[in-house]
C-alpha cells in the first residue's frame, strides 16, 4: 500500500501541485500529471542544527515520524515551505526544483505556519503557544530554546537569537496573517483554550482585540478573499463562527452539528459521543464557497458566503475521508487528498465543484498519471503516524 | 503536577471520640469546612443590610482549616469556570450590593472591575484596597481552590461585620487561572491597576515560562490596562524581581516608574505592608523588591 498524502499545496501561476507525503515533498505538473521533482530528506544535510538540550534522550533516526504537518507556497511562487513534527523543523525549498534553501529547528513542535504577502517572512506558531517570525531565506536567525533564554537576551542579541513575536498561554492551533489594501497587517491566532486573538503586525506587542465566543478549541481560521473583514473559524464546537474580525463582532454561529449528526439517524440506545472536530476550512474564491471538513464524521461541508447580507448559506455535503484540499482557483476545480484505508488506490482525486456545492470527478487521465508516481510504498498502516488527531485537542478536565 | 483534591469528603474512618487525636482534628476540620461551604453557598450573594440583627455575627475564617500546597500548575486543564467573553460574565453575583442583576437593563451602564489582584492569596491586599478605593470594584484572582474559599469566607464575614458602614461590598474573589483566561473576564482598556504580589518564583530555568510576567503575557496585560494604568509588582526573590523588570521594561507599552513615584503612591505602601506574604517576609527579615510600570499610549 501507499503512504497517504498529508498536505497539498497548489501554485496557480505555475499550476504546480505539491504533495507532502510522510517526510517527503513531491512536485507535479497538474496539467500534464508529470512528476517534476521530489525531495527526500535523508539525501541532504540539515543546516543550522541546534544542539539538542542535554537532558533530552537522543532520538534515533526514526524519521518516518518527522512528517510534514503544514505545507504552503509563497505568494511569489519561489518557495515551498513546510513544518515537520518530530524534529520540529521548518523546511524551505526552492519551488522550481525542490532543492533545499534552509532547514531550521524550533524549540517546540510547530503547529501552524503562514507566509506574508510579500513572501519575505514565515510566521510559525508552536504547540507551546509562541509565534515566531523568520525571514524566508536568511538563516542567521536561530530560534531560541524557549522563553528560558530571554534572560540572556542581551548577550545573545549579537548571536542573532530569535524571540517569539507573540504568545498565547495555550497550545497555538492555527494562525494567519492578513493585509488590507492600505498595507496594514494583522495576525489572527487561535488556541486550544478557545481564544482567537487579533494582533498587529509587525507591532506584535499590540493586541487589537479578541474574538471570543468559542467554547471549544479553535483549530481552523480562514479569511475569505472576497470578504476580507470576515473571519470563519471552527474546531470542537457544534458551530462554525462567522466574525467581523475588524470589530470582534460575532455575526453568526452556523450550526454544523445537525448536518453532521442528523436527528433521523440518531439511535437513542447507542450513547454515541457526537463531537465535532473541524480539521480544515478552505475557500473557493471563484464561486464564493467555503469548504469545511469534519474528521470524525468524515464529511466535507460546502457553504456559500454571501456578501450582502453577510452570511453563510449551507449548500451541500460530501461524504469522503480526506486529509487536505488544494484549491486551484479555476472554475471550482479542487484536488482532494483521500485517506481511505479500504481503497488505497485513489490517494488523490480532482473534482469540480458546482455553484450548488456538488462534487463531480474530473481530469481522470491526469489524476491517473499523478497517482502512478505519487507517494511511496509502505508495508502497512502501522508505519503511518496519526494523521487525524484534531479531536485530541478537546479538553477533558483533570479535576 | 496534580493539585490536592478540592473538597475534603467527610472522613470515612471517623472515631467516636471527636475531641482528641489526629482523627479528632481531621473530623473537626472536615466539619468546619462542610459548614463553611454551606454558609458560603448561602451567603456569597447576600447583601447585608445595615443594622440587621437577624444574622449572627459571622466570624472571620481560620487559616488552619484551609491548608493547601503553595503551587498549582497553571498549564493544567483545571475544572475552572470562566465566561465565554467579558460580556457573558455575571458580575452581579460577585458584587451583589453594587451591581444590578445581569438581566437588568441598567447592567450596561454599571461600573466595571477596575483593579485586579492577580494571585491574591489570602486576600490581605484586597481587604486594604477595599477601604482605600471604596468607589472602585476590585477583584482578586486565585488559582488555588482552598485559598480562594478562604478569601470568599473572609469577604462574607467582613461584609456582614461592616454592614452598617456598607464596606467590603466592592471586593470579591474568583477562583481562576489568570495566566490563561484574563481576556475572558476583562475587555480592552478596562483596568486601571493590576497587582502581582509575591508571585510564584518558579526558580528552575525550565519553569520560567510559568512565571506570571513574561514578554508575551505583558502584551495581554497591556491589552486590558488603559493607557495610564499601572502594574504593581513586589517580590522577595531578587531574581524574579529582575526578571519582571527586564520583561516589562523591554515591552514597548510599559515604562518603569521611579522610586520617587513609588514612595508617593498609596498602593505601594499597602502592597508592602498588607499582604500575608509581605508580613511573612517581614518576620523573616527578608528584602522586598518593588517595581511599578505605567501603561503607555498605543503608538500612532
Amino acid at each position: 500500500m501507499k503512504h497517504p498524502i498529508q498536505k497539498l499545496a497548489y501554485d496557480s501561476t505555475s499550476k504546480a501541485l505539491y504533495l507532502a507525503v510522510g517526510e517527503r515533498i513531491q512536485k507535479f505538473d497538474s496539467v500534464t500529471g508529470d512528476l517534476i521533482s521530489e525531495w527526500i530528506p535523508h539525501t541532504c544535510e540539515t543546516k543550522t542544527d541546534l544542539e539538542e538540550p542535554k537532558n533530552k534522550k537522543a532520538k534515533t533516526a526514526d524519521s518516518k515520524h518527522n512528517v510534514f504537518r503544514t505545507l504552503s507556497c509563497s505568494p511569489d511562487g519561489k518557495y515551498v515551505v513546510g513544518s515537520t513534527d518530530e524534529q520540529k523543523s521548518l523546511v524551505v525549498l526552492n519551488a522550481d526544483d525542490l532543492t533545499v534553501v534552509n532547514i531550521r529547528k524550533f524549540p517546540k513542535r510547530p503547529s501552524a505556519i503562514d507566509i506574508t504577502s510579500d513572501s519575505s517572512t514565515v510566521l510559525l506558531g508552536d504547540k507551546f503557544g509562541d509565534v515566531y517570525a523568520v525571514p524566508i531565506r536568511d538563516v542567521t536567525y536561530v530560534p531560541t530554546a524557549g522563553l528560558s533564554k530571554i534572560s540572556q537576551v542581551s548577550e545573545s542579541e549579537s548571536g542573532g537569537e530569535l524571540d517569539p513575536i507573540l504568545g498565547h498561554v495555550s497550545m497555538l492551533v492555527d494562525l494567519l496573517i492578513t493585509e488590507d489594501q492600505n498595507g496594514l497587517r494583522h495576525i489572527i491566532s487561535s488556541d486550544r483554550d478557545e481564544h482567537i486573538r487579533v494582533t498587529k503586525y509587525p507591532e506584535s506587542f499590540l493586541i487589537e482585540r479578541f474574538c471570543l465566543g468559542h467554547e471549544q478549541y479553535v483549530s481552523q481560521l480562514l479569511i475569505p478573499s472576497w470578504c476580507p473583514n470576515t473571519l470563519i473559524s471552527g474546531g470542537g464546537d457544534d458551530f462554525l463562527a462567522h466574525w467581523d474580525w475588524t470589530t470582534g463582532e460575532l455575526l453568526e454561529k452556523v450550526d454544523v452539528h445537525s448536518i453532521l449528526y442528523p436527528e433521523s439517524e440518531q439511535n437513542e440506545s447507542e450513547a454515541q459521543v457526537e463531537e465535532v472536530a473541524m480539521s480544515g476550512i478552505w475557500q473557493v474564491p471563484e464561486l464564493q464557497l467555503i469548504l469545511a471538513y469534519d474528521e470524525t464524521v468524515k464529511m466535507l461541508l460546502v457553504f456559500k458566503l454571501h456578501k450582502e447580507p453577510r452570511e453563510l448559506e449551507y449548500l451541500n455535503k460530501f461524504s469522503v475521508s480526506i486529509l487536505d484540499v488544494a484549491v486551484t482557483g479555476d472554475s471550482g476545480k479542487v484536488w482532494l487528498s483521500i485517506d481511505d484505508t479500504d481503497n488505497n488506490n485513489q490517494l488523490i482525486q480532482k473534482f469540480i465543484i458546482s455553484g450548488k456545492g456538488e462534487f463531480t470527478a474530473t481530469d481522470s487521465d491526469v489524476t491517473a498519471r499523478i497517482l502512478d508516481k505519487a507517494s511511496f510504498n509502505i508495508a502497512s498502516r502501522d508505519e503511518v503516524v496519526a494523521l487525524h488527531s484534531i479531536a485530541l485537542l478537546r479538553k477533558h478536565a483533570e479535576h | 503536577m496534580a493539585e490536592m483534591s478540592q473538597s475534603a469528603p467527610l472522613s470515612t474512618t471517623v472515631s467516636n471520640d471527636s475531641t482528641s487525636g489526629p482523627t479528632g482534628n481531621k473530623r473537626k476540620r472536615a466539619d468546619y469546612r462542610q459548614s463553611q461551604r454551606e454558609k458560603r453557598q448561602e451567603l456569597k450573594t447576600v447583601v447585608f443590610e445595615a443594622n440587621d440583627i437577624s444574622q449572627d455575627n459571622i466570624k472571620l475564617p481560620k487559616k488552619k482549616y484551609y491548608r493547601q500546597r503553595a503551587h498549582s500548575n497553571p498549564f493544567s486543564d483545571h475544572l475552572l469556570e470562566y465566561p465565554i467573553s467579558p460580556s457573558h460574565m455575571d458580575w452581579h453575583k460577585l458584587y451583589p450590593a453594587l451591581l444590578p442583576p445581569k438581566e437588568d437593563e441598567s447592567t450596561e451602564l454599571a461600573r466595571k472591575v477596575e483593579i485586579v489582584d492577580v494571585g491574591c492569596g489570602f486576600g490581605g491586599l484586597l481587604v486594604s484596597l477595599a477601604t482605600e478605593f471604596p468607589d472602585k470594584l476590585i477583584l482578586g484572582m486565585e488559582i488555588r481552590v482552598q485559598v480562594s474559599h478562604y478569601v470568599e469566607d473572609r469577604i462574607i464575614a467582613l461584609r456582614q461585620q461592616h454592614a452598617n458602614e456598607g464596606q467590603y461590598n466592592n471586593i470579591a474573589v474568583l477562583r481562576a487561572n489568570a495566566m490563561k483566561f484574563l481576556p475572558n473576564f476583562f475587555g480592552k482598556g478596562q483596568l486601571s491597576k493590576m497587582f502581582f504580589c509575591f508571585p510564584d518564583p518558579h526558580f528552575k530555568v525550565r519553569k520560567h515560562k510559568a512565571r506570571i510576567v513574561t514578554s508575551t503575557l505583558a502584551s495581554e496585560y497591556a491589552y486590558m490596562l488603559r493607557p495610564g494604568g499601572i502594574i504593581y509588582t513586589i517580590t522577595d526573590v531578587l531574581d524574579l524581581h529582575q526578571w519582571m523588570v527586564r520583561h516589562l521594561e523591554s515591552h514597548p507599552l510599559f515604562r518603569r516608574l521611579s522610586k520617587e513615584w513609588e514612595d508617593d503612591d498609596a498602593c505601594v505602601k499597602i502592597m508592602r505592608k498588607d499582604t500575608e506574604e509581605g508580613k511573612k517576609v517581614e518576620r523573616n527579615k527578608g528584602d522586598k523588591w518593588v517595581a511599578c510600570f505605567i501603561r503607555l499610549d498605543d503608538p500612532e
